[in-house]
């Protein structure tokens, strides 16, 4: 009994936070399978939705790339020494996010997380799973998800698709 | 137990028996005496018993069961193969094919099977049918060597052996509780034993109505019986005193020493591997290859006599691994070609045509993911060929062409493509006659119509709806289909070829990549970016003069042999920045053959042709036209691999 409000009492989550302008955001440590430097070299897909930078080789696997910027409409990412691709797991298949920089790894008490605002900080709460107020710091929480959903990048897929950007 | 995780490789055996059942049917119909077939079919049914019974699927093992039946008494010459018979015997077949179908839906039970099991026995027990049910539940009690030991040495102290054979009554409903009953009465008297059949399953109520159990005791045998009389619903009892020295004992231990024995020959040839494993050992190897060439050019830098010995190595090494791996994945096109005799006679019968089917190049070998798809468009052209192809036999005397229609089917590798062509010598496509559909459908005008190209109007056969028969059969004609094995072919990189002469016959003809997992590329280079077009689609390569080029409306477009083809600058499809093609006066153009039409594609560079490893770019760019997949190139970048039917 005792052990179990001990559990209770430290119920955290592992976050892996990073920086997005000047905002931090947070992902489940679960959900990151690697983190890396921009030295690979991105191929652009054509026709890919306007966020996807490419795809790289990432020892062997091809690895599609957002931009989390451009998915947010939060200006464009400058290529710096603290840039980095932190590839994810969505369902079942691996995704790189071009970040700022990646700040830490911590452990953030359940207890801090609260529901997201309708708009926080310029992100629209549908792609938030809440903000964590940590220490005077706010730090939000991304539902990967919906931010990088196979139909919501096909949907998008679809309208570039009809655009008539070619001559035929 | 759960049994799911043996249901594939349940399923894939089925589909082998199967298929060895067809072959020595069709056989047997022309050979009824051939006891070489006759054992081969029986040991498949065999097989298929035992492998149903295993898996619990009772019907299929029921009917698996009688046709055993029945193929005994073939076998052992009380019975010859009538037509009669084998024709129940194809029935048979047909019902296990569709049983196999419904096990791998999960609904065994929806399919009847009475009625073909009561043909089978009237063959396997001519007149006495009725008894069958009894005969085959016949109880036997058998004993290990140690159990009989236990009753002699029971025996000096006063201790008999009893068969107790007991009936309940037919309308009994509890029949587990009153064997429990019984069974309590027995070891109140004295010591059990055996059972026929099992105390397990005289618990689960499997069981008819008659059981036997084997029991030890030194009590009267009327003591018992008086006590058992008075369970409710027992129809009659019978115990019978056994002399341990008659009883049967058991072979299990050596039957199965015996039979392990024949088999282990044959057992050691093959493993079943799931493809997925082979997919993973072939990207595995893709890596190496790419590594390869990384370690290549790497030791260029290097001078050493040694690096590059075993570098030379590695390659070498590489480069077999990576044939062998394609090979393991290889499967005989005639695992497809075989099911085809059996599709030819029930056609023929059907349309009550004579046709003789020939086989050529089964050994062909394919890849597995290949030949899995290609079965049904083969079915469909051969249903074509022997619905509109193949004349009755009554037109073909008119015409003076021999009675029996022929059909060739023909398999041959040709560099990186498996040809199959399908050849009937029917009356071939009446030209005349797809032209006069096409028009009436509207695909092409009056004017277009009288400069068409045999070909091109025989190209009019894939599109959708299109069927030149006047009547629709039950076999073919409703409009479906050659579009439908276009797409296939088209979906696997394949083509799809026309041949036909009017009353000499029709040839389709189907060209098909040996393997999905790797493909030959042609690598071209637009701005930085370089890109590989499968070499099925490059129709050829030729160079251009800016100045030969002219304009349709807005439309770019060349001539080639005369023909006037459109040009499409590459960097517009795919928005390639830094495209330096505009400014060049000579042009590299890639003619690419986009299902029926040819299309000019201008690149800025042509780098070289490459077989490369097809990745796929996942789920997240699943749906984004155009492309492919990707391949890792020799310096690590991605090339994406162009599919450019939908786009260009």
């Amino acid at each position: 009994m005792r052990e179990k409000q001990a559990e209770v009492q430290e119920e955290t989550r592992q976050l892996v936070i990073f920086k997005l302008g000047n905002e931090e955001f947070g992902v489940d440590i679960l959900q990151a399978k690697e983190i890396e430097r921009m030295v690979h070299e991105v191929t652009r897909v054509p026709r890919a939705p306007a966020f996807v930078e490419g795809v790289i080789n990432l020892r062997g696997d091809i690895i599609p790339i957002v931009d989390l910027r451009k998915r947010f409409n939060l200006g464009n990412i400058d290529i710096a020494p603290e840039t980095r691709i932190i590839v994810v797991e969505i369902e079942g298949s691996q995704i790189g996010m071009v970040v700022d920089a990646v700040l830490e790894v911590s452990r953030v008490p359940v207890s801090a997380i609260e529901a997201a605002p309708s708009i926080t900080r310029g992100v629209d709460a549908y792609f938030l799973n809440g903000v964590a107020n940590v220490s005077e710091r706010l730090i939000i929480l991304l539902n990967l998800e919906r931010v990088l959903s196979v139909e919501e990048a096909q949907e998008v897929a679809k309208i570039t698709g009809e655009q008539p950007g070619t001559e035929e | 137990m759960d049994m799911s995780q043996y249901l594939n490789v349940f399923m894939d055996e089925c589909n082998e028996h199967l298929l060895a059942l067809n072959q020595s049917l069709l056989e047997l119909e022309h050979d009824p005496e051939n006891s070489v077939v006759l054992d081969r079919f029986f040991r498949a049914a065999h097989t298929l018993k035992g492998a149903s019974g295993t898996m619990g699927f009772n019907k299929m093992a029921t009917l698996t069961h009688a046709m055993e039946d029945v193929l005994s008494r073939l076998r052992s010459k009380e019975l010859l193969a009538t037509p009669e018979i084998i024709n129940v015997l194809f029935e048979s077949v047909d019902l296990l094919e569709i049983l196999t179908k419904r096990i791998s839906e999960g609904k065994e039970e929806d399919i009847e099977i009475a009625g073909v099991i009561q043909d089978l026995r009237k063959f396997a027990e001519g007149d006495k049918s009725i008894q069958s049910a009894e005969r085959r539940f016949s109880l036997q009690l058998r004993y290990l060597e140690s159990e009989r030991q236990q009753i002699i040495e029971a025996q000096p102290e006063g201790a008999k052996f009893y068969h107790i054979d007991i009936t309940l009554s037919p309308g009994c409903l509890l029949k587990g509780a009153r064997v429990f009953m019984v069974l309590r009465e027995i070891e109140k008297w004295g010591s059990i034993i055996r059972s026929a059949p099992s105390l397990k399953e005289l618990e689960d109520e499997n069981f008819e109505l008659r059981f036997i159990i084997g029991a030890l005791s030194s009590n009267p045998p009327a003591e018992l019986e008086s006590a058992v009389v008075n369970i409710m619903d027992i129809d009659k009892i019978q115990i019978d005193e056994v002399d341990p020295d008659a009883m049967q004992i058991e072979k299990r231990v050596q039957d199965f020493a015996e039979r392990g024995e024949k088999y282990k020959i044959g057992a050691i040839q093959t493993v079943r591997v799931d493809i997925k494993k082979l997919d993973d050992l072939m990207n595995l190897v893709a890596e190496m290859v790419i590594n390869r060439s990384r370690l290549e050019s790497l030791g260029a830098h290097i001078e050493s006599k040694d690096l590059q010995d075993v570098i030379g190595q590695v390659g070498r090494l590489t480069m077999d691994l990576r044939d062998n791996v394609l090979k393991a994945r290889m499967v005989q096109v005639d695992t497809v070609f075989s099911r085809f005799p059996r599709l030819v006679r029930d056609l023929a019968k059907d349309l009550n045509k004579e046709i003789d089917l020939e086989i050529h190049g089964g050994e062909t070998e394919l890849d597995r993911t290949v030949i899995d798809e290609i079965a049904d468009p083969l079915i469909h052209i051969i249903r074509n060929a022997i619905d509109h192809g193949i004349e009755t036999t009554a037109e073909r005397q008119k015409v003076g062409k021999s009675e029996r229609g022929l059909l060739i089917l023909r398999a041959y590798q040709e560099g990186n493509n498996v040809v199959i062509n399908v050849s009937d010598d029917g009356k071939g496509f009446d030209l005349k006659k797809v032209k006069e559909k096409a028009l009436k459908q509207g695909l092409v005008n009056t004017e277009r119509a009288s400069e068409l190209r045999e070909d091109e109007i025989l190209g009019f056969t894939f599109l959708p709806g299109f069927s030149t028969a006047d009547q629709v059969t039950d076999v073919s004609g409703r409009g479906v289909g050659m579009d439908v094995v276009k797409t296939k072919i088209d979906s696997l990189g394949g083509m799809i070829h026309i041949d036909s002469e009017p009353g000499e016959g029709t040839t389709l003809s189907i060209r098909l990549p040996l393997t999905l997992a790797i493909i030959q590329t042609l690598m071209v280079q637009l701005g930085k970016e370089i890109y590989a077009i499968p070499s099925g689609y490059v129709d050829q390569i030729t160079s251009l003069r800016s100045k030969e080029i002219k304009h349709i409306r807005k439309q770019e477009v060349f001539m080639l042999r005369g023909e006037v083809l459109p040009l499409i600058r590459l960097q517009h499809v795919l928005e390639t920045p830094g495209a330096i093609n505009p400014d060049l006066d000579e042009l590299d153009v890639v003619v690419l053959r986009l299902g029926d039409r040819l299309v000019g594609c201008v690149v800025d560079l042509l780098l070289r042709q490459q077989d490369v490893v097809i990745k796929s770019l996942g789920r997240f760019l699943s749906s984004i036209k155009g492309i492919a997949g990707a391949t890792i190139l020799g310096d690590g970048r991605v090339a994406l691999i162009l599919d450019l039917r939908s786009v260009a």
